[in-house]
């Protein structure tokens, strides 16, 4: 679910704006560590959660606005979000050192609950809980409100959007702000359950482009099948092959391109 | 002194800079030095894909750290000698390519970073995971050079020889006709495959190169370190190389050199007075990928128009010289079918397109294909060349059976074609554009190691087709800047050199000028009379001047089909034009 938290974010820019965009995981990163800041003033766990998203969403805007200025290579967009990948990294390292922190969970999250006779986590359950409702929400928003139709029909062709009287632009970056924002609150939330470490921001990158790969570039739907289905074969892999755990998600992520270049919910181009 | 002599000048000069630095360079010094030959012929490498093959990878250190891996495993087993070891590693990373390429290439784009990203990836978590294998994490230690490299200087001349090696052969690579196929391809991969070049094979082959020199590249890292990480096959390897390669300019021969030198000399130097290294490498890709001065250079390479004043007159008439001054007169329309459609059906979804098209073209015949909007002419041209599988029906070619062919398979056999809009290797020259079709004709496409200058009998009739159809003037333009008119002719020049048996026009004078549309009328009409043409075209001047017959199409049908004269009568054709009969 933690997944689906980052690659829904991921699969938005994607899709929508076809940029590779490579902070991704940097925004994760900062904001699990902007996330650990506030609560270090002592600040509310959702509190910070919040403004995590907000600080992200205005990170966000600067390098929607440098992408802007880069233009439509791709080559160049690419060099661009790493150049930002390898600053961020840096800073982060340099302010936050390179020890794993956490982020503190709120008390009420932090017990076990018993479900059937087994206990689980109450904070993973409440991750679960959480990633169910933002992919209702996603889904409700892009399949059923004007907003949702134009975030697609600027997905499907900019100029025509254009044409009939969207404002592309602005809904382009909503859309890249948004992908920001669900970005910084997975920090938020991911940074109490697997840390926040140097490192990290490649990891998640890494797993959000798989899992969008997998599913589809810009199907919310197809980020949701495929965190499940890349969760699931990363942790049987982790526990029935150890020797190749790692790679048999990407394996799964090449056997996708091969087989339904588009993603299991993507459309043919 | 002329441009070149300018850069063969200061290659000179930076070459000799190059073999005597070491003796000035304290230890450190020529440790970055050394780092940078092996990242420039690790850039170069990649160059080759990024940079003229247009394919944005971000998984070369895949070949890299599969190169350095070789040399350690053999190293570890006691098989140490450093010639088996390079050869070994060139030549495992050469097989890497040639099955990685097989995947990869399959995808495009954005896709294709990705699955190229995924593939490093995964050799760096075989590299990490395999620990009975590869030490893991842990690494591998005990590579030595062999006694004569084992002073820092000799390997920095070793690899210094070896870098220049690499260049010449990019250069030699770069002006064959296989580097000619791999620019075009790269600029418009749908063309390529219509004259005959499969793009797939021509992609593969820079692929395998670049992996080969990859792979060379990380054994000489390896024995440089004498120790190899899981590292070598980590994202920052591949990012370093393309931002080398996009630093220095993608394509471009002595690029990637330079690229390599400002980043591992940031690298070097910067370590030393600051820990925030990565935070300047970062800004520098950030300061690449912006580029501020792009605007104000652009604007310095306004290109000149070659010749406005003859541009702007036109050259109608020298267009009527006949393409083949031995062509026989005109046949009368054979009874030989060339080209045959047979119960040709196409959906796109819930939109039935052609519902059972039959059309026979005899040899020399010329036939027009008109219909109103949406009639389905288009995608029938597309199903007569391959570009689109029919879902019934068959296609023949001089009674051979070709429906299942590619375009590029059905190019060979002289199904040729031109496009709607004009479709062309718009970075090229028009010479280069021609030069490439003819070599596609040839056969010779994918041929490494002699320069196309080279090609006589090419260059030959690239010249007399160019003088015949009076574009001798504009051979050395872009096809980009020409006008739409001269785009034209070029396209149907790039696809009679071919020499096809049929030939597809797709509405040649669509978007010309009265003016330009009466010079391609005289143009299409001077063609050799012995090529069957198939001429879809809404200028009716144009259809009942050129064609002995014409087929209506309407709705995905065939409405009628005879001499200009019956269909014009025909009262099907009018109601379909009009909406009524007349």
């Amino acid at each position: 679910m933690l997944l689906f938290f980052l690659a829904a974010g991921l699969t938005l820019t994607l899709g929508v704006m076809r940029v590779v965009n490579l902070t991704h995981g940097s925004f994760y990163l900062l904001g699990a560590y902007a996330a650990l800041e506030v609560i270090g003033y002592g600040s509310n766990f959702f509190v910070a959660a919040l403004e995590a998203a907000a600080a992200m969403v205005a990170l966000g805007a600067v390098v929607f606005y440098l992408l802007r200025l880069v233009g439509a290579d791709p080559l160049r967009q690419t060099l661009l979000t790493l150049g930002l990948v390898l600053i961020v990294a840096d800073l982060a390292l340099a302010r936050w050192g390179g020890s794993p922190m956490s982020v503190t969970k709120p008390s009420f999250l932090t017990g076990l609950v018993e479900i059937d006779g087994f206990a689980y986590p109450s904070y993973r359950l409440f991750i679960i809980a959480l990633g169910l409702l933002l992919a209702m929400t996603l889904g409700v928003l892009q399949r059923y409100t004007l907003v949702g139709a134009a975030v697609r029909a600027v997905a499907d062709d900019v100029e025509m959007a254009g044409g009939v009287g969207l404002h592309a632009p602005a809904i382009a970056m909503a859309t890249f702000l948004s992908g920001a924002a669900l970005a910084g609150v997975s920090g938020a939330v991911g940074g109490a359950m697997i840390g926040a470490y140097p490192g990290a921001d490649i990891q998640v990158l890494l797993f959000a482009l798989i899992i969008v790969i997998v599913g589809g570039m810009g199907s919310l739907a197809g980020s949701f099948v495929g965190a499940l289905v890349v969760g699931i074969v990363d942790t049987l892999g982790r526990v029935l092959v150890p020797q190749i755990g790692a790679s048999l998600m990407f394996l799964l992520m090449l056997l996708t391109l091969i087989l339904r270049p588009q993603g299991l919910f993507g459309r043919a181009e | 002194m002329t441009r070149r002599a300018v850069t063969f000048a200061t290659s000179a000069v930076a070459l000799v800079a190059a073999v005597v630095a070491p003796s000035f360079m304290s230890a450190y010094a020529l440790t970055i030095a050394t780092n940078v030959l092996v990242s420039a012929i690790f850039a170069v490498s990649l160059n080759l894909v990024l940079g003229y093959g247009g394919l944005p990878s971000l998984g070369h250190a895949a070949f890299f750290g599969t190169g350095a891996y070789v040399v350690a495993l053999l190293a570890q087993r006691g098989a140490g000698s450093f010639a088996l070891g390079v050869t070994a590693a060139t030549v495992t990373a050469l097989l890497l390519g040639l099955v990685f390429g097989r995947i990869l290439l399959r995808t495009h784009g954005l896709y294709f970073l990705m699955a190229t990203l995924a593939v490093g990836e995964i050799m760096r978590n075989v590299a990490e995971s395999w620990r009975s294998v590869t030490n893991g994490g842990d690494g591998l230690y005990g590579i030595k050079l062999p006694g004569w490299l084992a002073d820092g200087r000799h390997l920095y001349w070793f690899l210094l020889v070896a870098l220049v090696l690499v260049l010449a052969a990019v250069t030699v690579l770069m002006r064959s006709p296989f580097g000619y196929s791999l620019r075009a391809v790269r600029d418009n991969r749908n063309r390529t495959s219509v004259l005959g070049v499969n793009p797939l094979r021509v992609e593969m082959t820079a692929f395998v190169f670049s992996a080969a020199i990859a792979g060379f590249a990380g054994a000489m890292f390896a024995y440089a370190k004498a120790f190899v990480s899981p590292d070598v096959f980590s994202l920052g390897v591949s990012t370093d190389g393309v931002l080398m390669v996009v630093l220095g300019g993608p394509a471009t021969l002595l690029g990637p050199v330079g690229g390599a030198l400002v980043v591992q000399v940031i690298r070097g130097i910067g370590s030393i007075y600051t820990e925030r290294w990565l935070t300047i490498l970062g800004v520098l890709a950030c300061l690449v990928a912006l580029d501020p001065l792009r605007h104000l250079r652009r604007f310095s390479q306004v290109p000149k128009p070659a010749d406005t004043a003859s541009g702007a007159k036109g050259v109608p008439s020298a267009v009527s010289v006949p393409l083949s001054s031995t062509a026989a007169p005109n046949p009368s329309p054979g009874q030989i079918v060339a080209m045959e459609a047979r119960g040709v059906c196409k959906r796109f979804g819930g939109l039935q397109v052609l519902s059972d098209i039959s059309l026979r073209i005899t040899a020399g015949e010329r036939r027009g294909l008109i219909g109103p909007n949406g009639a389905g002419k288009t995608t029938l041209l597309n199903v007569l060349s391959g570009v689109i599988r029919p879902d019934g029906g068959r296609v023949y070619l001089d009674g051979r059976d070709i429906t299942t062919l590619t375009p590029f398979e059905r190019a060979r056999l002289g199904v040729g074609r031109t496009f709607q809009i004009a479709n062309l290797f718009d970075k090229n020259t028009v010479r280069e554009n021609i030069l490439f079709g003819l070599l596609a004709r040839d056969g010779q496409s994918l041929h490494v190691a002699r320069a196309v200058r080279a090609y006589d009998s090419v260059q030959e009739e690239a010249s007399r087709l160019l003088g015949e159809w009076d574009l001798r003037k504009w051979e050395d333009v872009s096809v980009g800047i020409l006008s739409y008119g001269r785009k034209r002719l070029v396209e149907i020049i790039l696809a009679v050199a071919q020499r096809p048996k049929v030939l597809l026009l797709d509405e040649p004078a669509a978007g010309l000028s009265g003016r330009e549309t009466k010079e391609i009328i005289h143009t299409v009409a001077a063609l050799d009379p012995r090529l069957s043409l198939l001429i879809v075209e809404h200028d009716m001047d144009l259809v009942f001047s050129v064609c002995d017959s014409v087929t209506v199409i309407a709705d995905g049908r065939v409405l009628a089909e005879g001499t200009g004269e019956t269909v014009r009568r025909d009262r099907n054709v009018t109601e379909a034009y009009l909406g009524m009969p007349l």
